[in-house]
């Protein structure tokens, strides 16, 4: 298990954070997304989905359980609040494009045995108001060296972008 | 009885499988709803199952139920009309298949429908209320927006959430207060037995028709961090406040830009009390007619897809049954 953690002070700086996931990812990859209600799960998606080039509404899938959304790589936004477990996960026959697109699931720990490789982010509010504390880990090849060049990325991006905001990286 | 001017309405695209008949006046022969069994969710209270696997379970005896229900010949049909989306590839795909089959057994046409368009079209279901040109205004599970209706078929979205539903807003501010779900009606009742002293904000307000519910719940669940000794019954009071602030204010806005004939309010929150009164003061005041269609037919149905699907046929319009999951409320 690889892992590193970063704090953000606002929804501007979770939204670099997530452009800088972008530039990481590639179509394939599960992106396991975890926190409280209004942790800033969605706001997080909508960030990564734009930094993706895509133009469609990214909007809470909660109802709808999943959602696609046109991009650089081809996104699909799923929600599993409302899924008791993994068997209606599977139920949902989501799994066939799971190889083609960017797959982002909030709630992804309810469902994390469905998926052996995947990155785990994980959510925590922070004392500050609007605060995150936000952890990335995985324990997959795939993420093994990638993990530490996104920690690199995410330093320089929202460091440079926002030297009045920094990120404390733990 | 006959089944000529009949169309068969078959829905599927979320939680419900329901089937329902529908003449060209827009009443209901029969209409029935398989509603998914309640689970217990160790993730917070009791949601629906979910799941595409209840559709094929469910489809053909709830087919079946409104045939005999009905005692129709279904070779008869006018047509099937069936929801082609928006919603889960699974989910819609077990009722087109499905359709597609008997569609062809029976020999009768088939018509892909737009889910959201029979939503608009419920109010008009048992009885003619909407008066053109109307505004609507469509609050659920999820959606949350504003369309200009000029005819049956003639749509226009003027606004949208940015993010959540007020009906998912509804049901996590219910969580965070521990009253389970659904959420619209316990928190409707608690909020009626508090005092809304709680400045929530009220998202987007002041500019604009389309709508944001995603801060106004981070700040319920932030005030409930950071303060002590609330009162429940309060915390209801105050966010249904802020919510109906801010349909209000859409809606008064919506019908300045676009004068209307009537304000029309379907989706599951057009059952909430305090949305219904904001609403019958608003149409007062801008001298409105307010169509608040029966509460059955303000959740998913067949009734409202068949309903949906007479405008289809009568402009001509063969959509396919082909699935497609996202679609917004103009297209067909």
């Amino acid at each position: 298990m690889e892992q590193f953690s970063v704090r953000s002070g606002s929804p501007a700086q979770t939204a670099l954070i997530g452009a800088a996931l972008a530039d990481a990812l590639r179509p394939g990859d599960i992106v396991l997304l975890s926190g409280d209600l209004a942790a800033g799960k969605t706001t997080f998606v909508k960030a990564v989905a734009e930094a993706l080039g895509s133009t469609d509404p990214v909007t809470s899938p909660t109802f709808a359980l999943a959602q696609f959304y046109s991009a650089r790589s081809r996104i699909l936004h799923v929600d599993s609040y409302r899924l008791a477990d993994v068997e209606e996960y599977r139920d949902l026959g989501l799994a066939e494009y799971q190889d083609e697109v960017i797959s982002l699931i909030e709630w992804g720990e309810k469902i994390a045995g469905e998926f052996p490789c995947h990155l785990a982010i994980s959510f925590v509010a922070t004392d500050e108001t609007d605060g995150r504390s936000l952890t990335f880990a995985s324990s997959c090849d795939r993420w093994t060296g990638a993990l530490g060049d996104l920690h690199a990325a995410i330093s320089k991006d929202t460091n440079g972008a926002h030297a009045r905001d920094r990120i404390v990286i733990d | 009885m006959t089944s000529n001017g009949l169309i068969l309405g078959i829905e599927t695209s979320c939680d419900d499988t329901a089937v329902g008949l529908v003449d060209e006046r827009g009443q209901v022969v029969a209409s029935a709803v398989a509603s998914q069994v309640l689970i217990h969710n160790r993730y917070g209270g009791v949601y629906p199952e979910v799941a595409s696997r209840a559709h094929i379970d469910k489809i053909i005896p709830t087919v079946r139920m409104v045939l005999e229900d009905s005692g129709i010949n279904p070779r008869e049909l006018e047509a099937i009309g069936v929801t082609r989306g928006p919603g889960l590839i699974g989910s819609l795909m077990v009722g087109l298949d499905t359709a597609s089959g008997l569609a062809a057994g029976w020999g009768v046409p088939i018509v892909g429908v737009n889910h959201l368009r029979g939503h608009l079209r419920s109010a008009d279901l048992e009885e003619q209320r909407v008066e053109f040109p109307a505004m609507i205004l469509l609050v659920s599970g999820g959606h949350t927006l504003l369309a200009r209706m000029n005819g049956p078929s003639d749509i226009k979205l003027i606004g949208n959430t940015l993010d959540d539903s007020v009906g998912e807003a509804y049901d996590k501010v219910s969580r965070m207060l521990g009253l389970g779900y659904p959420g619209g009606p316990v928190v409707d009742r608690m909020a009626g037995a508090g005092i809304p002293h709680i400045p929530f904000p009220r998202p987007v307000i002041n500019h604009g028709l389309d709508f944001s519910f995603s801060g106004l719940k981070s700040a319920v669940m932030r005030y409930l961090e950071a303060e002590k000794g609330w009162k429940v019954e309060d915390v209801a009071a105050s966010f249904v406040a802020a919510c109906m602030d801010v349909l209000v204010a859409k809606c008064r806005r919506a019908l300045a830009a676009y004068p209307s004939s009537s304000l029309v309010i379907v989706g599951g929150v057009a059952a909430s009390p305090p949305l219904r009164a904001a609403a019958a003061q608003l149409c007062d005041e801008a001298g409105v007619r307010l169509c608040l269609p029966p509460l059955k037919w303000s959740t998913d149905n067949g009734a409202m897809i068949a309903m949906a699907a007479w405008d289809y046929l009568a402009t001509d319009n063969h959509t396919p049954a082909a699935p497609q999951t996202s679609l917004t409320i103009e297209s067909f």
